[in-house]
C-alpha cells in the first residue's frame, strides 16, 4: 500500500517528464505531414484529415461499438493469459520438473506466428470472439508464463534462510520477500502480453471477424478508404499508449528503481 | 514553307499514331470478368499498337490501388463500385465497359429452397461484410420485406471460408460470388471432400431476386473493363481494346472447355472444368458503360442508400464514362 | 537463565557425516567462537543451532528468546530502503511502524550512516555500507543471541574495527550472547570468551581454548601473543594444516 502511495506521489513528476515524449511525439507526426504532402492524400493522409476523420468516427456510435468489442476480447484474452499464466508460471517455478517439461512447450508457442493460429482458430472455432480470444491467449500466455516462472525459480534461499533466523511469520515472508521479488519478474511479462494481446486481437480481428476495430480496418481497406483506415490505425495506438503510459509505466518505473 | 510544315506534321502525327507501345498492361481479378483477356493475349490481340499485352493479377483492394496510383496498368477489370470510389478520388479511371451482369448466388443444401422467403428462419452465411454483396443482399431483403431476423447473416471475411463452412456441414446456406460457386460444387461431388460434404445445389439467383423485387431486368451491373491513366488520351487503342474485348468474350462463350483449360494456364488456383461450368451461371454480355449508364446509376443509388462509402461518396458524373472516342 | 546447549549432535548429508557427537554449550552473555577450515561444517551447526535444520541425533536446547544474524554477504531486501531494511526484524516482532521506523534511525546513526542514505536501495549501496545496515538489522532487535557467520571478512580492516567495537560495546555491558562463525583466529581471541576448534571430516570439536581475561582489558599486545600461542598449538596446526618455518 506504501507503494501504491508512491506511485501516486510521484504521478505529477513522472507526468512533467512527459514532455521529452511529448516532443518526439509531435516530431513524429511533422515527419507524418512531410510524407503526406509528398505522396498524396490516397497513399498517405495528412494527420489534419486524419484526427479529423478520427474525431468524426467517435461521435459514431457503431464505431464506439466496435471499439467496446475488440476491448472486450482483448480483455477477456489477456484477463485469461494473467491469470492462467502467472499461476502455472509459480506452479511450475515451485516444481523443477515442471519447469522443465514445459520449456520445449513454451519454445513452440512463442515460436510460432500469430497468424498461423488465426487460421487453425478459424477452423476449429469459426468466426467470432472464440478465435480472437483463443489466439490471443496463445500468444500472451506464454510471455506471462516465463515471467512467473522466472520469478519464481529465482527466489533465492539467502533471504529465506536470513527471514527464518529473524523468526519472521509467514504471511510477512510472503508480502515482504516471495511477493515484491515475483512482481519484479511478473510485471514487466504482463506489461509485454498487454502489448501483444492489443496487437494480436486487431490482427484476428482483420481476418477472422465482422465485428471489431479489425473487421472496420478490413471494411476501410476493401472500400480504399485510407483516411479511415489510418484514423482506426491511430485510434487503436493511442489507447494503447494510454493504457502503458498513464497506467502501467509508472508502475514499471517504481520498480525499476530498486532493480539492478 | 508551308506545305513542307504541314506534310512534316502529317507525317509525325502518323509517326506517333503508329508509334507501337512496347506493352499493353491489362490488370484484373481472378474473376470471370478477366478471363477473356487470356484470349486477347493467346491471339496476340492489338499487335499493333504494342508489342504485347501482360495480364497482371490483382488479389486485393491494396494490390489493385498500389497499381493504380503508380500507373502500372493501363486497363482494368474492375467491380463498377470499385472504379467509381477510384473516380471519386480523382484518380484517372474511366469505365469502359460493363461485361458482367450477375455473379451472385446462394448455394443450399436443401434443393427446394428457390428464392429469399425460402430462407425464413434459417442461417445464410455472407462473405465480405460490408461489400457490395453484401449491400445487394440486404437491399433486396430489405425490399422484400424481410426483416433482420427471418434471416440469419452470418459473416465471414471471405469466400473461401464461407466455402469451408458449407463442406464443414457448419452452414447450410452460403452466398457465393462465381466463380467461387462453379468451383465449391466440383469440390464437393469430388473424392475426397464428397465423403464429408453434403449434397449442395445452386438454389438462389439473387439477379433474379433483384429484378423481381425492384421490377427491372435480372441484372445488375457489376464488373466490367476501365481504362486508367495515360491510356484514356489514346481513343484508337481504346477502340480496339473495346472491339478485341467483345470479341475474345464470344468466344469465351462459346467455347467452354477451351476457356477453361486457357484460364488454368494463367491462373492456377482454378480448376478448368469448374470455369467451364461457371461460364453457363455467369451473365457475360459486354455492353458498353455508357449506354449501361441506367443501370449503373440506379445500380450505385442502392449502394449509396445503404453506405455512399462503397461507391466513394457519390454517384460519379458523366465524365466517369468513356466516351465515343474519334468523333 | 538462557542458553544453547548442543549434546552429542550428528548430522548427515547422505552418505557425508557432516557432524559427529558435538558437545558444547554456551551460556548466557558468553562469546563463543567456532573456527576450523572451509567446508568443516561450521555454517551447518549454526543452521542446526538457528533451527533452519532439522536435527538428526542429539539434542540442542536453545532457551533464548530472541535471535538474529549477519552473514558474510549483507542480504539486503533489495526492494526495501536502509530504514526498512533494518526495521525488519523489528517488524518481524511486531513493533509499531512508526517506533520501528525511529529506532532504525537511531541506530542507523550510531553505525555512521547519514540520513541522506536512509532512502536509498540496497542497490544504490557500497559493500561496506551494506554491511553496515546488515549489522544495524541484527542489532537493532536487541537480540537475546546473536548468530554472526564470518560477517568482517569481506571488510577492510577500518570497518572491521568499527563494527567489532559496536559489538564489543554490547558484549562489554554483558547485553548480548554470540555464536561466532569465523576463520580469522586473531578476531576471534579479540571477542570470544571461548573458541571451539572444529576440525573437518567429520566435523568434530577437537579443543576447546578459553580466555579469562574480560574482552575490555584485551588489548593488541595480549591478542597477538594469544595469537601466536594459538598458531603454535598442535591441534591448531594439524587441523588447519598449516606449516612453519
Amino acid at each position: 500500500m506504501k507503494s501504491l502511495l508512491k506511485i501516486l506521489r510521484d504521478f505529477p513528476a513522472y507526468l512533467w517528464s512527459g514532455w521529452g515524449a511529448i516532443a518526439s511525439i509531435f516530431l513524429f507526426i511533422a515527419a507524418w505531414d512531410i510524407g503526406n504532402q509528398v505522396y498524396g492524400d490516397m497513399i498517405l493522409p495528412s494527420p489534419i484529415e486524419t484526427f479529423h476523420t478520427l474525431a468524426t468516427l467517435f461521435k459514431d456510435p457503431d464505431f464506439t461499438q466496435s471499439l467496446m468489442i475488440t476491448l472486450r476480447r482483448a480483455m477477456v484474452g489477456f484477463g485469461i493469459s494473467l491469470v492462467v499464466g502467472t499461476a502455472l508460471g509459480l506452479f511450475a517455478g515451485f516444481f523443477v520438473t515442471a519447469s522443465i517439461v514445459s520449456r520445449p512447450i513454451v519454445t513452440i508457442l512463442m515460436g510460432m506466428p500469430p497468424i498461423a493460429w488465426i487460421v487453425l482458430a478459424m477452423i476449429w472455432f469459426g468466426m467470432g470472439d472464440a478465435t480472437v480470444e483463443f489466439t490471443v491467449i496463445v500468444a500472451s500466455l506464454p510471455i506471462v508464463f516465463v515471467g512467473a516462472l522466472q520469478g519464481t525459480r529465482t527466489l533465492e534461499d539467502k533471504f529465506e534462510e536470513m527471514a527464518d533466523i529473524f523468526k519472521v511469520p509467514l504471511m510477512m515472508k510472503f508480502f515482504d520477500i516471495y511477493l515484491p521479488h515475483i512482481f519484479s519478474y511478473v510485471f514487466p511479462a504482463w506489461v509485454a502480453a498487454l502489448g501483444m494481446a492489443w496487437k494480436i486481437v486487431v490482427m484476428a480481428e482483420l481476418l477472422a471477424t465482422s465485428d471489431g476495430l479489425g473487421a472496420d480496418l478490413a471494411m476501410a481497406r476493401s472500400q480504399l478508404d485510407t483516411a479511415s483506415a489510418l484514423a482506426i490505425v491511430v485510434a487503436m495506438v493511442g489507447l494503447l499508449m494510454v493504457a502503458e503510459y498513464i497506467f502501467l509505466e509508472p508502475i514499471k518505473r517504481e520498480v525499476e528503481k530498486w532493480r539492478d | 514553307m508551308k506545305k513542307i510544315l504541314f506534310v512534316l506534321s502529317v507525317l509525325l502525327t502518323l509517326s506517333t499514331a503508329s508509334q507501337k507501345l512496347e506493352k499493353i498492361i491489362v490488370a484484373g481479378p481472378a474473376a470471370n470478368v478477366s478471363h477473356p483477356i487470356f484470349k486477347m493475349i493467346e491471339d496476340g490481340a492489338l499487335k499493333k499498337y504494342a508489342d504485347k499485352i501482360e495480364f497482371k493479377l490483382w488479389k486485393n483492394p491494396d494490390q489493385l490501388r498500389a497499381m493504380i496510383i503508380n500507373k502500372e496498368v493501363d486497363f482494368v477489370a474492375i467491380p463498377t463500385n470499385v472504379a467509381s470510389i477510384l473516380y471519386n478520388k480523382k484518380q484517372p479511371i474511366k469505365m469502359l465497359n460493363v461485361s458482367v451482369w450477375g455473379i451472385l448466388k446462394i448455394l443450399v443444401r436443401d434443393e427446394k429452397v428457390k428464392c429469399l422467403e425460402d430462407l425464413k428462419g434459417q442461417e445464410l452465411v455472407v462473405p465480405w461484410r460490408g461489400d457490395m454483396p453484401d449491400i445487394v443482399l440486404r437491399a433486396i431483403m430489405k425490399k422484400k420485406g424481410l426483416a433482420k431476423e427471418d434471416i440469419k447473416l452470418i459473416y465471414v471475411s471471405n469466400p473461401m471460408d464461407a466455402a469451408q463452412q458449407l463442406i464443414m456441414r457448419r452452414a447450410d446456406n452460403i452466398l457465393l460470388p462465381e466463380p467461387a460457386t462453379s468451383m465449391v460444387l466440383r469440390k464437393t461431388k469430388s473424392f475426397p471432400v464428397n465423403i464429408v460434404a453434403p449434397t449442395v445445389f445452386r438454389g438462389i439467383d439473387l439477379q433474379k431476386e433483384w429484378g423481381d423485387v425492384y421490377k427491372r431486368e435480372a441484372k445488375i451491373p457489376q464488373a466490367g473493363m476501365a481504362v486508367v491513366g495515360d491510356m484514356i488520351e489514346k481513343k484508337e487503342i481504346i477502340k480496339a481494346f473495346e472491339e478485341e474485348y467483345a470479341k475474345a468474350m464470344q468466344w469465351y462463350k462459346t467455347h467452354k472447355k477451351e476457356s477453361g483449360e486457357l484460364v488454368v494456364k494463367h491462373i492456377d488456383m482454378f480448376n478448368a472444368d469448374a470455369i467451364a461450368d461457371s461460364i453457363d451461371h455467369v451473365q457475360l454480355d459486354v455492353k458498353r458503360a455508357i449506354d449501361s449508364q441506367e443501370e449503373l446509376n440506379f445500380f450505385f443509388d442502392v449502394l449509396k442508400e445503404d453506405n455512399p462509402k462503397i461507391i466513394g461518396g457519390s454517384v460519379p458524373d458523366e465524365a466517369f464514362y468513356i466516351k465515343d472516342s474519334l468523333k | 537463565m538462557a542458553r544453547l546447549k548442543v549434546e552429542n549432535l550428528s548430522f548427515s548429508f547422505g552418505y557425508d557425516t557432516i557432524l559427529d557427537n558435538i558437545n558444547f554449550e554456551i551460556n548466557e552473555g558468553e562469546v563463543v567462537s567456532i573456527v576450523g577450515p572451509s567446508g568443516g561444517g561450521k555454517t551447518t551447526l549454526l543452521r542446526l543451532c538457528s533451527g533452519l535444520l532439522d536435527r538428526q541425533d542429539g539434542k540442542i536446547e536453545n532457551s533464548f528468546e530472541t535471535q538474529a544474524i549477519a552473514f558474510q554477504d549483507p542480504r539486503l531486501l533489495p526492494w526495501k530502503n536502509v530504514i526498512d531494511n533494518i526495521a525488519f526484524g523489528l517488524k518481524a516482532m511486531g513493533v509499531p511502524s512508526k517506533e520501528r521506523e525511529a529506532r532504525a534511525k537511531e541506530i542507523a546513526l550510531k553505525f555512521d550512516l547519514e540520513e541522506s542514505d536512509f532512502e536509498k536501495f540496497p542497490k544504490e549501496l557500497s559493500g561496506g555500507m551494506s554491511q553496515r545496515v546488515s549489522f544495524a538489522r541484527a542489532l537493532v532487535t536487541k537480540p537475546k543471541l546473536l548468530f554472526l557467520d564470518e560477517p568482517f571478512s569481506a571488510l577492510d580492516i577500518g570497518l572491521k574495527r568499527e563494527l567489532q567495537d559496536h559489538v564489543m560495546e554490547l558484549i562489554d555491558n554483558h547485553e548480548i550472547t554470540i555464536f561466532f562463525i569465523t576463520h580469522d583466529i586473531m578476531e576471534a581471541i579479540r571477542l570470544s570468551d571461548k573458541i571451539l576448534l572444529l576440525a573437518p571430516d567429520p566435523g568434530r570439536i577437537v579443543k576447546i581454548f578459553e580466555f579469562d581475561v574480560p574482552q575490555s582489558k584485551r588489548d593488541d599486545e595480549y591478542v597477538y601473543t594469544q595469537t601466536a600461542k594459538l598458531l603454535s598449538d598442535r591441534e591448531i596446526i594439524e587441523t588447519f594444516e598449516l606449516e612453519f618455518k
